[in-house]
C-alpha cells in the first residue's frame, strides 16, 4: 500500500503537488456499462414475463434461472470492480522533484515510472471533444529532451491548469538546482529503477 | 404388469448443472482475490480504499449468500430426463397457437 507522505525513494523536503486519477467520466462510463447490462436482462424479463414466470414454476428450471441470474449479476459485479481497479490504479503523481506515472493495464500488467522535473522540455495540454470540452479534461503531455517517448496524463481534469503547474514546478526546480529559468537542462541519464514493470 | 422390454428413460440428477456453476464460483473467487490483492498492495492508504475494499467484500458476500440461501431451498436430487427438460423448454418458450 502507498502512503503519499512516505513515497518510494523519496527526496529530502520532496512534497506531493499535484496527486492526479482520470475524469469521473471513467468511473461515471463503468456504472453506465453496468446500467446497460442490468436494463437489458430486465427489459427482456417484462417483455415475456408471462413465460419467464412459467419457467420459475417448473420444478426443473427454477434452480437453473436462479443460477443463471445469480451468475450473470455476480460476472457484472466483477466486471466494473476491475474496470474500477484499473481507474483507481491509474496515478500521476507530481511532486516538486519529479513526476510518478504509474498504469495499471488489465490485472497482471503494471507499469511504474519516474520523470525528474529538470529533465522535461515540453508539456502540452490537449482538450479534444465536446464532452472534453464542456467538462474541462483532457491529456497532457509530458516531454524529455533524451526521450522519444513520453509520459502522458489520460483523460485529466482541467489539462491546462496541469500544464501550467508543471511548469511552474519544473521553472522552481530548475532554479532551485542552480539553471538559469526557461533554459535547457541536460537530460539525466536513466537511473535503473527509474521505469519498472510489474 | 412391468414391461420387460422397456428401457429406463435416461436421465441425471438437477445436481449435475451445479458443477459449472461451481466452476464459474471459482473463476470468480480467483478474480476476486487478485483484484483484493492489488487494492491492497498498490492503493493508496487511506478511508477511500477502505471503503471500496468493504464495498467490493459486502457486495460479493450479498449476492452470492442470496444465491445460496435461494438455491439450497431446491431438490437438486431430482431426476432430470431428456424429455421433461426439452419438452418443457418447447411448451413454455414456443408454445403452439391455434
Amino acid at each position: 500500500m502507498m502512503d503519499l507522505h512516505h513515497l518510494p525513494n523519496a527526496r529530502e523536503n520532496e512534497a506531493v503537488e499535484l496527486f492526479l486519477r482520470r475524469h469521473w467520466m471513467a468511473v461515471a462510463s463503468i456504472f453506465g456499462a453496468v446500467g446497460i447490462l442490468l436494463i437489458i436482462p430486465l427489459g427482456v424479463t417484462v417483455v415475456f414475463h408471462d413465460r419467464i414466470l412459467a419457467l420459475i414454476n417448473e420444478p426443473v428450471f427454477a434452480p437453473l434461472f436462479i443460477m443463471a441470474v445469480s451468475a450473470y449479476v455476480m460476472a457484472i459485479w466483477l466486471f466494473a470492480f476491475l474496470e474500477f481497479m484499473d481507474y483507481y490504479l491509474d496515478v500521476w503523481i507530481v511532486t516538486n522533484e519529479r513526476i510518478i506515472n504509474i498504469e495499471q493495464k488489465g490485472l497482471f500488467d503494471r507499469t511504474a515510472s519516474e520523470l525528474h522535473l529538470i529533465s522535461i522540455q515540453d508539456v502540452t495540454s490537449d482538450i479534444d471533444g465536446i464532452l472534453h470540452t464542456f467538462l474541462d479534461y483532457g491529456d497532457v503531455h509530458i516531454q524529455t529532451a533524451g526521450e522519444t517517448s513520453r509520459f502522458h496524463f489520460k483523460n485529466v481534469a482541467q489539462p491546462d491548469t496541469v500544464k501550467e503547474n508543471i511548469l511552474r514546478l519544473v521553472e522552481k526546480d530548475k532554479q532551485r538546482h542552480g539553471y538559469p529559468a526557461h533554459s535547457v537542462a541536460p537530460a539525466l541519464p536513466r537511473q535503473p529503477n527509474e521505469t519498472a514493470e510489474e | 404388469m412391468p414391461d420387460a422390454f422397456a428401457s429406463p428413460t435416461p436421465g441425471f440428477p438437477l445436481a449435475v448443472f451445479l458443477i459449472p456453476y461451481g466452476l464459474f464460483l471459482l473463476i470468480y473467487l480467483f478474480y476476486t482475490v487478485f483484484n483484493l490483492y492489488h487494492f491492497i498492495r498498490y492503493g493508496f492508504k487511506g478511508v477511500g480504499l477502505d471503503i471500496i475494499l468493504a464495498v467490493y467484500v459486502t457486495g460479493s458476500f450479498v449476492l452470492l449468500g442470496g444465491s445460496m440461501l435461494v438455491l439450497a431451498q431446491y431438490d437438486w436430487g431430482m431426476q432430470v430426463t431428456t424429455g421433461n427438460f426439452f419438452g418443457t423448454i418447447n411448451e413454455i418458450l414456443f408454445p403452439a397457437t391455434l
